[in-house]
C-alpha cells in the first residue's frame, strides 16, 4: 500500500494556506491603515470637567488630526477634583507640542463631536516630553459667554445703540417720506411741465404762448405811449372840465330854489286840501239843502236806492 | 202892448219866494244825510259787483256795513250783511255767504223787515241749491215765501214765486214750475219780475222741447232785462237763445248768441259761465264746421292755462 497525500488533500491544502496568507496580509494592510505599527506619544491634560469628552475623541492641531484620546479619568489628588485626559499623538508631530502649547476643548458649531485642539508650540520653548503634562485652557460654556456678553455695560451700550438705532431709523422714515413728497411733486410739476399746463408749462412747452406775449408787451408799450400823448391832451379839457362844472353850479342854483319853492308848496298841500274838502262839504250841503226843498224833490228826478241784491237765480245749464 | 221884463221880473220873484218858503219848510237832518251817505257808497258797491268787480264791491258794502252800524242803523246793516253774502256767493265761499245771508235775515226778521228777510231766504236757498242741497233749499224757499206774504208784497212774493220756478226747473219738474209761473204772473209788476217771468217761460217751453216759444219769450226777456241793465239777466237771455237755436239746428244764431253772452259774461268777470259759453261754443263750431277761431274766447276763459 502506498502511503502519502493523494492529490486532492494537495489542492484543499494549498488552498486553506491561500487564504490564510490572504487573511494575514488583509489585516496587515488594515493594521498599516489603522496605524496599530505608528508609534505615538503619550501626554496627559488636566481639565475642570471632561466637555463630553470621549475616548477615541481626535486631537487635533491645525484642524488637522495628530492622534486621539486615550484615556478619560477623574483625579482626586488636588483639593478640587479634575478630569484627566490621556491622549497619544502620533510622534512625528511631538516637537510641535511644546511647553507654549495650549490644549483646549472645541466644541463644533452644528455637527460633529468635542475635540482636542492644541495650538503649536514656538520654536523658543522646550518640547514637552512623553507622559509630560500640556498646559490646557478651560472652554467657555454658552452661558458663560452669555453672561460675559450680557453685562451691564454691554447691556447699556447695546441700549444706547439701539436707541441711537430706532433715533436714526425714525429720522430714515421722516426723511423717506419727505423725500417721497418732495419726489412726487417734482414727478408732478415735471409731468405738467410736459403737458403743458399751467402758466410755467405754457412758457416751456408753448412757444405760441411766447409770442403772444411778446405781442401782447409791444402792444403795452405802444399803448403807454398813447396814455402819455392823451394824459397830455387831458390837461387842457380837465380845465374845461372846470369850467363847466362852475356853469353847472350856477345853473344848479335856481333849480334848486325851484326845488325849494316846490317843497314849501307841498308843505302848504294839506292845508290846501283840508279847505278843497271844506269847500266841497259845504257845496254838498248847499245841495243837499237845495234838495231838501219840498219844490226841488218834487219836481228831481228820483235818484237809485241801494237795495238788498237778490243773487240772480238765473241758472246755466 | 205886453211887456216882457216886467212880466218875467214879476214871475222870478215869485218864485224865489216860493224856493225861500220850501227852503224854511226843509229840517236839518243828520241822520237822513248819513244814510243817504251810506246808500250812496252800497249804490256804488251794487254797481261795482254788478260788473264783477267783487274786491272793490267788497271794499264798498264793508265800509257802508261800518258806517251803518257807527250810527246803529239796523237795516243799512242787514243790507250790507246781505250784499256781503251776495260777493262771497259769487266768489264761490259757499259757507261764507251762508253765514252773512242768515246774520241779515236774523236782523231783518227782529226788526220785521220781511221783505228783506224774504230775500235773504231766497239768497240762502240758493247757496244750498250751489252746495247740492235741494231739500236745505225748499226750505229755504218755503220761508221766503212766509216771509214775502207777511211782507205783503207783490214783488217780494213774485220774486219768491219765480224762485221756485226756477228750483223745480232745476229739478226737472216742468210742471211745478208752470204752477209757480202760473201765480207769478199777476204779481210781476216790475220790469225786473217781467223779464225774469219771460226767462224762465222761456226755459220751460225749452223743456217741453216748444223751441219756438222760447225762443219769443227769451226775446222778450232780453229786451227787458236790456231795458233796465240787468246784465246778468241779459248773459242768461242770450245764452238761452243760442240754446234755443243749437236745439233747432241754426247754428250760425246760436254761435252769435253764445259770443254775445260770452262777451257780457266778460264784461262782469263771472269765469265760470265764462268756461260754460266756451263749451258750447266749441260746441257749435264743431257741429257747423265752422272753422271760427276761439283763441280769443280761450284766452278770456282760461288766462292762465296749465303748462303743458
Amino acid at each position: 500500500m502506498e502511503e502519502g497525500f493523494s492529490r486532492k488533500e494537495q489542492l484543499a491544502g494549498g488552498f486553506i494556506l491561500v487564504l490564510i496568507i490572504f487573511t494575514v496580509v488583509t489585516l496587515l494592510v488594515i493594521a498599516q491603515a489603522k496605524g496599530w505599527f505608528q508609534t505615538q506619544n503619550t501626554y496627559r491634560i488636566k481639565f475642570r470637567q471632561g466637555y463630553n469628552l470621549l475616548q477615541g475623541s481626535l486631537v487635533k492641531m491645525f484642524n488637522t488630526e495628530i492622534g486621539k484620546v486615550a484615556l478619560l479619568s477623574i483625579t482626586q489628588t488636588t483639593e478640587r477634583p479634575q478630569v484627566e485626559v490621556i491622549i497619544k499623538v502620533n510622534q512625528e508631530y511631538a516637537n510641535l507640542i511644546r511647553q507654549d502649547s495650549v490644549a483646549e476643548v472645541v466644541s463644533p458649531t452644528l455637527i460633529g463631536s468635542e475635540y482636542v485642539d492644541i495650538s503649536p508650540g514656538t520654536s523658543g520653548y522646550p518640547r514637552i516630553e512623553p507622559h509630560g503634562d500640556i498646559p490646557s485652557r478651560e472652554r467657555k460654556s454658552v452661558t458663560e459667554h452669555l453672561a460675559e456678553l450680557a453685562s451691564e455695560e454691554n447691556i447699556q451700550k447695546v441700549k444706547i445703540m439701539l436707541s441711537h438705532l430706532a433715533q436714526f431709523s425714525e429720522d430714515l422714515k421722516n426723511d423717506e417720506k419727505i423725500l417721497q413728497a418732495a419726489l412726487n411733486h417734482i414727478d408732478e410739476v415735471f409731468l405738467n411741465l410736459a403737458e403743458g399746463k399751467g402758466t410755467l408749462g405754457m412758457l416751456v412747452m408753448q412757444k405760441d404762448l411766447y409770442n403772444r406775449v411778446n405781442q401782447a408787451v409791444g402792444r403795452l408799450d405802444k399803448f403807454l405811449v398813447e396814455a402819455k400823448i392823451l394824459i397830455v391832451d387831458l390837461k387842457p379839457m380837465a380845465q374845461n372840465l372846470g369850467v363847466f362844472t362852475k356853469s353847472i353850479n350856477q345853473e344848479l342854483e335856481p333849480l334848486k330854489v325851484i326845488v325849494a319853492n316846490i317843497k314849501a308848496g307841498s308843505e302848504e298841500l294839506p292845508d290846501l286840501m283840508e279847505a278843497a274838502t271844506g269847500t266841497a262839504r259845504s257845496a254838498k250841503e248847499t245841495m243837499d239843502a237845495i234838495k231838501a226843498n219840498p219844490l226841488i224833490r218834487w219836481t228831481a228826478p228820483a235818484g237809485a236806492k241801494s237795495q238788498t241784491i237778490h243773487v240772480a237765480p238765473r241758472t246755466l245749464p | 202892448m205886453w211887456r216882457r221884463a216886467p212880466f218875467l221880473s214879476c214871475w222870478a220873484r215869485l218864485g224865489l219866494v216860493a224856493l225861500l218858503v220850501g227852503g224854511c219848510a226843509a229840517k236839518a237832518d243828520p241822520f237822513g244825510q248819513q244814510v243817504r251817505r251810506i246808500d250812496e257808497i252800497s249804490i256804488a258797491g251794487e254797481e261795482l259787483f254788478a260788473r264783477g268787480e267783487l274786491k272793490r264791491a267788497t271794499r264798498n258794502f264793508s265800509r257802508a256795513l261800518t258806517m251803518s252800524r257807527s250810527v246803529d242803523y239796523l237795516p243799512g246793516a242787514a243790507q250790507q250783511l246781505n250784499n256781503l253774502g251776495a260777493v262771497a256767493l259769487e266768489e264761490g265761499d259757499y259757507p261764507k255767504a251762508g253765514d252773512y245771508f242768515t246774520q241779515a235775515y236774523n236782523l231783518n226778521q227782529e226788526r220785521q223787515q220781511f221783505v228783506a228777510a224774504s230775500i235773504n231766504q231766497a239768497n240762502l236757498a240758493t247757496v244750498a241749491v250751489k252746495q247740492g242741497q235741494p231739500a236745505a233749499a225748499s226750505q229755504h224757499l218755503l220761508a221766503a215765501q212766509d216771509a214775502a206774504r207777511q211782507s205783503r208784497s207783490q214783488p217780494a212774493l213774485a220774486r219768491v214765486y219765480l224762485q221756485w220756478a226756477s228750483f223745480y226747473l232745476d229739478q226737472n219738474d216742468p210742471a211745478s214750475a208752470q204752477d209757480f209761473l202760473t201765480r207769478a204772473q199777476p204779481l210781476c209788476t216790475t220790469p225786473e219780475l217781467k223779464g225774469s217771468l219771460f226767462h224762465h217761460r222761456g226755459r220751460l217751453a225749452l223743456a217741453r222741447g216748444d223751441s219756438g216759444q222760447a225762443l219769443e219769450m227769451f226775446t222778450r226777456a232780453l229786451s227787458i232785462d236790456r231795458s233796465v241793465l240787468d246784465r246778468a239777466a241779459m248773459a242768461a237771455d242770450l245764452f238761452y237763445l243760442g240754446e234755443v237755436y243749437q236745439t233747432r239746428g241754426d247754428l250760425a244764431p246760436a254761435w252769435d248768441n253764445y259770443v254775445r253772452a260770452f262777451d257780457v259774461y266778460a264784461g262782469m268777470g263771472r269765469k265760470a259761465q265764462l268756461s260754460k259759453c266756451l263749451k258750447r261754443l266749441q260746441e257749435v263750431n264743431r257741429e257747423g264746421q265752422m272753422g271760427n277761431s276761439l283763441e280769443r274766447f280761450e284766452k278770456l276763459a282760461n288766462p292762465n292755462p296749465a303748462p303743458s
